[in-house]
């Protein structure tokens, strides 16, 4: 659709440099990011990993999709338009001086590419020069400026998305091992980080009790959201008379999503221990507290579901002699399915991420597998106290501080990895929704 | 004979139908008990949710009341510097975060493909669910690194203010993006073909049309970012270097804010004050994010076109 209006030899053009972009690209990362990646990040990607190893090699591949995804995805925001051709190969260009200035790249690579980056470049300005007969006005000309603005304002945005996963990627991926995922951390060692990080090298400890202690703690919490969310929704929307009383639950409901995280912290780190004589950092408390979190979060989505099941079904069930009740459970919860899902998967993912909250009342050891069995007195290892701790064990020796850093992304990788196959469950729950409500 | 078996089968006939109809009535009298009790419940949950901000506030206000008490009366003390920095980290990450934003959802809604703005979107609001603890990871390992290099000697470590503002508008961008572009796309479309009709570009028709009339919507997308660069705690902590804050305006200077102060009290890395004050200062953010809960949910009820965002992180 965004070739159109486009003659057929920029289109050509375009797509010529975009491949020849793409090979090179693919072929350069693959010589430079050893280089590049140690100069940003100080560290070396993949950490020892030989190219050779089938693993480094899965692991090699997998970056270049996603690089070839964002350069692709950058190419099409910034050159939707007539000059796909000259902006990509100017934009190549200029990265490739700039890499043979700062004596990233070897000269015949530089040249080769500068060359066909010209060529691409040359063919595309020729072509659009042909095309273009009616001299521009200004104001198009400021259109497309700002156009231009825009788009890299949106790369940006997208691109620390993207930087994110990939640095996690790059820096934890390969610090992660089958005995990383399942060992626990040896006890009462946690201050002495690098006799620790030694032990790492020979595989003796990983987040194993951590990955199950932060699913304990967000199962549990969801136990308790889950039904009230669900209360919640239905009553606000099928039941609530539109009085002042109904704003105020509304507006408390905000207030409560507004609650920083920090403060339940705090509240699950004194309140239960005085008030009830738990411990200061147990599974029910921790759980409790992020259902304060998730609460909100829950109420909204279901609020949202409900209301995007068409009248005509709670209609043709009233004309049926159905009471309201089971309008509720057998029309309404039944259509709404989905959309509670994805919004309770979606909280879950992000309950599975919170520190601040669970470093406080779920607890922060590191070696005991977490008991279900004593809720309230037992402390409860998960994956961001883990991480945390991880992070905060400073020590001068310089070599323990680099082998902690790769831990702790390696920590990170685990967490974030565990995180997006949540969300993206989620978003396919919801894109079958929306495909099943569009066909209806 | 024929007349009276008709009147008895009748008889018959009707004496069943009163059966029926008295276990109908049963039936829905149990069925009408069954759906008050239900409804009951179903408005107990829906005020839990009050009864929980109301303890969060009543707990806090009970054990930090001496503390706030005192510094109502006497000056807030050490807790003006921690309020200081709380503010400047917020206002600065978020004036970052719509620099970048803002255009990125004008982007969005008013010159992007359906194509591009379904693949965005997901994606920027799967950022907002990215656990703070990993931000604080990258901003320590990778950001605080680049800054200190950047700026040369005067931070050695990188760890400042400055790398808490870039990491908290990563954080914060979602917020910016997701609600503002939901406030440019209700801006109804004969605004914008009664705009272009008149002979407007594309980008005249946004600016001078379609923003003006989302501007509740982008203040809201705004303010709410703030609140939750505000509340933030991992991230900041793991960035901002850790020292009790002086009032400057120097991004490059090491600082506190006030939830970092609770987190470091509790983990014992912090002695200034104490437990009172502890609370105190909880409620004191409690009392400041609030009242930018209260601002927005003020915009959001006089806005003239509601919209709303599917993502439970994120909406107003």
């Amino acid at each position: 659709m965004y070739f159109k209006g486009l003659e057929r030899e920029t289109i050509i053009a375009g797509f010529a440099v975009l491949a020849g972009a793409g090979l090179l690209a693919s072929y350069g990362i693959a010589t430079l990011l050893k280089d590049l990646t140690y100069t940003v990040t100080g560290a070396l990607p993949f950490g020892t990993l030989p190219f050779t190893d089938t693993f480094a090699n899965l692991l090699w591949s997998l970056l270049f999709l996603f690089a070839a995804t964002f350069l692709s995805l950058a190419g099409y925001l910034l050159m939707e338009s007539h000059y796909i051709g000259i902006v990509m190969a100017s934009i190549i260009g200029l990265c490739l001086v700039a890499a043979s200035i700062l004596g990233q790249i070897d000269t015949v690579l530089s040249l080769a590419t500068g060359a066909l980056c010209l060529f691409g470049a040359f063919v595309g300005f020729s072509a659009k020069k042909k095309s273009r007969i009616v001299r521009t006005p200004a104001r198009v000309v400021e259109e497309n400026i700002v156009k231009v603005c825009l788009r890299l304002a949106g790369l940006i945005a997208i691109g620390s998305l993207f930087t994110v996963i990939a640095v996690v990627f790059i820096r934890g991926a390969p610090y992660v091992s089958l005995s990383f995922l399942t060992n626990g951390t040896p006890p009462g060692q946690f201050q002495k980080i690098a006799a620790i990080l030694g032990g790492f090298e020979t595989g003796v400890f990983g987040v194993g009790p951590a990955i199950i202690g932060s699913f304990l703690v967000c199962g549990v919490c969801e136990l308790t959201t889950i039904p009230l969310g669900l209360g919640s929704a239905i009553y606000l929307t099928e039941y609530a008379p539109k009085n002042i009383f109904t704003r105020i639950i509304h507006f408390f409901v905000e207030l409560l999503a507004g609650v920083p995280s920090i403060i339940l912290g705090i509240f699950g780190y004194t309140f239960f221990f005085y008030s009830f004589h738990w411990a200061r950092q147990s599974l029910l408390g921790g759980a409790l507290c992020l259902a304060f979190m998730t609460l909100p979060w829950n109420i909204r989505v279901t609020e949202e579901a409900i209301k995007t099941v068409p009248d005509d079904f709670k209609a043709a069930s009233y004309a049926l002699g159905a009471t309201k009740l089971q309008t509720i459970r057998r029309i309404i919860l039944e259509a709404a399915g989905p959309g509670i899902l994805t919004g309770i998967l979606l909280g879950f993912g992000a309950a599975f991420g919170e520190a601040a909250v669970v470093i406080f009342t779920a607890g922060n050891a590191f070696y005991n597998l977490p008991s279900p069995f004593s809720p309230t007195n037992s402390n409860i290892p998960t994956l961001p106290a883990w991480i945390y701790q991880i992070f905060r064990g400073e020590t001068t020796n310089e070599l323990a501080r680099m082998r902690a850093q790769n831990v702790a992304f390696a920590g990170s990788f685990v967490l974030i990895a565990i995180f997006l196959v949540i969300t993206i469950a989620a978003l396919l729950v919801r894109n079958r929704l929306s495909k099943k409500l569009g066909a209806a | 004979m024929a007349i009276e078996t008709i009147l008895k089968s009748n008889n018959h006939l009707y004496a069943n139908r009163k059966k029926q109809r008295s276990s109908r009535e049963r039936k829905t009298l149990k069925r009408r008990i069954e759906e008050k009790i239900f409804e009951s419940l179903l408005l107990l949950s829906a005020v839990s949710s009050i009864a929980i901000v109301l303890l969060l506030i009543g707990y806090l206000g009970l054990q930090g009341y001496p503390a706030v008490a005192n510094w109502v009366l006497h000056g807030f003390g050490f807790l003006i510097p921690y309020m200081f920095t709380t503010a400047y980290v917020g206002a600065g990450a978020v004036a970052i975060a719509t620099a970048i934003g803002l255009p990125t959802a004008i982007y969005l809604a008013e010159f992007s493909g359906l194509g591009i703005r379904n693949f965005i979107k997901p994606s920027m609001e799967t950022l907002s669910g990215i656990p703070s603890v990993v931000m604080g990871v990258i901003g320590a390992f990778l950001i605080a690194p680049a800054v200190a290099s950047f700026f040369g000697g005067t931070s050695t470590s990188g760890l400042c203010v400055f790398t808490a503002w870039i990491v908290l508008a990563i954080m914060s961008l979602p917020f910016v993006v997701s609600i503002s572009e939901d406030a440019l796309r209700a801006v109804p479309n004969s605004y914008r073909e009664a705009s272009q009709g008149l002979g407007a570009t594309n980008w005249q028709t946004t600016f001078r049309v379609v923003l003006p009339e989302a501007r509740s919507g982008i203040l809201a997308a705004i303010l709410l970012a703030l609140a939750s660069a505000l509340g933030e705690t991992m991230a900041v902590w793991m960035v901002i270097g850790n020292t009790i804050p002086t009032i400057s305006l120097n991004p490059l200077l090491r600082a506190d804010v006030i939830s970092t102060y609770i987190a470091r009290y509790i983990y014992g890395q912090e002695s200034v004050g104490d437990v009172t004050s502890l609370y105190g200062a909880g409620f004191v953010l409690l009392v400041m994010i609030g009242a930018i809960n209260i601002a927005v949910a003020m915009i959001a009820r006089s806005r003239l076109y509601p919209a709303r965002s599917s993502h439970p992180l994120i909406r107003m």
